[in-house]
């Protein structure tokens, strides 16, 4: 795994970075906690050096001021919700006393009180990502890193967490950083955003900067559009398969060109017709979500389609199926990379 | 679904389990349960017992202090020679134990490897002395202690040391807090497993440390000297010996049989 970035964070608002499964996200996270060793390049928080390649600096993780909630919480197995939450706070000098007292409080303010005699076998899913939360805040960090906190939850008890881990968060100090693949957690939480792929950054900046013009197949599915990236002349984009889209407007070279799944139209056979772009495919995948169809359409160019479900019966669309698809070039918006 | 099984496999299977209890029952029958305790009370098997006693923990002590920082590097630090190092230190538990003992007694006498330069230090583990019970019986046990601590390590999550890591702990709160007592089950597997085999040690004590009453005659000497003189008096201490087993192996338990 080759990380090549440069990352800025602010200690107001949260930053979240997110991006596809393999981006380099979690690998990024160790580096920053300490746990792994950087190649090049330097890592600096409030002015302290934490590494620094060209001078030789590597602050080892207990030193560091950094605070992680694992993706598997990682609460010690042989101690209580309590003790798993002073555990910081001893490591760093705290007497006993003083440091269950302090857990239980911070056990209160997450809203598991309740459950401070109990061993990390005894707690639901929601419950120890809690724990741990207060485990990693109780040390006070100066970055708190989260690695895809809600990953082990069950769907269900999702939202509802997420709305919680959004509040306790935004209570904390410091530099708050979530890392992530689902495209709810990053709406529900980033303030800013910034987007791996690959071990780089593809784009960064608010949500509303990031999904107005998507640069990666990660944030077109969290705005659920279509990407297409190729060679733009003018009116056509040629993609790397040699396939082409006739599109609208005058940009030349490296482009990103998107459409709206409602834009695409699909028929049982070859149409005539205005549109410029007609090809055939089959279709991979129908998901009803209320009184929309979603079609994924496989073959030389990848769609997904939007109609309704009236439109769906007509066509008799099923999975396998063969379908034309159609795509007016106006409905296209094209962009330099 | 209840299986049949084949019926020679299950006369072999029968014949295996008559070889192992029938021995073990036949010593229970011709134990002198009367004279069980004046037996066990008098002077030389008291010596004896007590000796063992001593020997076997003392045996078990040098295991862990070597034995735990040895298995942690097997399991943790990658370096040349790691799987040399591993059968060398596995080697005493394949090895007929009266060649172990020949061999100490080469390296630790008067003459020898190690006994040339450190026979006059006091508490040096010269032949025929009790030091050399304690050393011939951690000779064959320890492997036994580093085994299975080294497969404990192994499979522990070292994520738990990373979040201990994060968290503030250095390496020594990180051993003491997190990896010992996540290991602690193998551990105490292991060291049941020593010290019985410590405990038990009687080709390699006898041939480095001798046969001496007080001194370095432990209960299995013991018994071999007894055999000759006082057949009935040899199955009493035997009995004592096989309870001690016994509680070993009721002690480990699923542990045993799931670790090894």
């Amino acid at each position: 795994m080759n990380l090549d970035l440069e990352l800025d964070a602010e200690r107001a608002g949260i930053l979240a970075i997110a991006g596809p499964n393999g981006a380099g996200k979690t690998t990024l996270l160790r580096a920053l906690a300490g746990l792994l060793a950087i190649d090049r390049g330097r890592v600096e928080l409030d002015g302290e050096v934490l590494d620094d390649t060209t001078s030789g600096i590597h602050l080892e993780p207990e030193v560091r001021p950094v605070a992680v909630v694992f993706q598997d919480y990682l609460l010690f197995p042989h101690l209580s919700a309590l003790e798993n939450v002073a555990y910081g706070l001893r490591s760093r000098g705290a007497s006993r006393s003083a440091a269950r007292q302090e857990a239980g409080t911070w056990l209160e303010r997450v809203g598991v009180a309740g459950m401070a005699a109990e061993r990390p076998r005894g707690l639901s899913g929601g419950q120890a990502q809690r724990v741990a939360l207060a485990r990693a805040l109780a040390t006070r960090p100066a970055l708190l890193l989260l690695d895809e906190p809600l990953a082990a939850i069950d769907v269900s008890a999702r939202a509802a967490l997420r709305r919680d881990l959004r509040t306790h968060l935004t209570g904390a100090d410091g530099v708050r950083i979530v890392v992530t693949h689902d495209p709810l957690d990053a709406m529900a939480m980033a303030d800013r955003l910034v987007v791996m792929e690959s071990g780089r950054i593809i784009q960064q900046g608010t949500l509303q900067e990031v999904t107005a013009r998507p640069r990666s197949r990660w944030v077109a599915q969290l705005v659920g559009l279509n990407l297409y990236r190729g060679t733009a002349s003018g009116n056509l984009i040629t993609l790397p398969e040699g396939h082409q889209i006739r599109v609208t407007g005058e940009t030349q070279g490296s482009a990103f060109a998107v459409v709206h799944p409602r834009a695409v139209s699909l028929h049982r056979q070859r149409p005539e017709g205005s549109p410029r772009n007609v090809w055939p495919g089959q279709v991979d995948g129908i998901d009803f979500e209320g009184d929309r169809v979603r079609v994924e359409v496989g073959g030389p160019v990848g769609v997904v389609a939007e109609v309704t479900p009236q439109a769906a019966t007509e066509l008799r669309l099923a999975e396998g199926g063969r379908v034309w698809v159609t795509i007016k070039a106006t409905e296209f918006e094209v962009y330099p990379t | 679904m209840k299986r049949r099984p084949p019926t020679a496999v299950a006369i072999m299977a029968a014949l295996a389990v008559a070889m192992v209890a029938l021995p073990l029952v036949g010593l229970l029958l011709r134990t002198p349960w009367p004279d069980l305790g004046p037996v066990l009370a008098s002077p030389d098997v008291r010596q004896a017992l007590v000796l063992s006693a001593e020997c076997s923990v003392g045996a078990l002590g040098v295991s862990v202090v070597l034995g735990v920082p040895l298995a942690w590097i097997l399991a943790r630090v990658s370096f040349p020679g790691r799987s040399l190092v591993r059968a060398l230190v596995t080697l005493p538990m394949v090895l007929p134990p009266v060649v172990g003992g020949v061999a100490l007694l080469f390296a630790f006498g008067r003459r020898g490897l190690v006994g040339q330069y450190l026979a006059g230090v006091p508490g040096f583990p010269s032949p025929f002395t009790t030091g050399a019970v304690v050393l011939a019986e951690a000779f064959v046990a320890m492997p036994f202690l580093v085994i299975t601590a080294e497969a404990g390590l192994r499979q522990m999550d070292q994520r738990f040391e990373e979040a201990a890591a994060t968290l503030g702990a250095g390496p020594w709160r990180r051993f003491w807090t997190v990896t010992l007592p996540l290991v602690a089950p193998s551990l105490a597997a292991g060291a049941t497993l020593c010290w019985a085999r410590a405990l038990g040690e009687f080709g390699a004590t006898i041939t480095f440390a001798g046969n001496l009453p007080g001194r370095t005659q432990t209960t299995p000497t013991a018994i071999y000297v007894l055999l000759e003189s006082n057949p009935e008096h040899a199955v009493a201490v035997s009995l004592v010996l096989l309870t001690v087993s016994l509680a070993a192996l009721i002690g480990l338990r699923q542990r045993w049989l799931g670790a090894l």
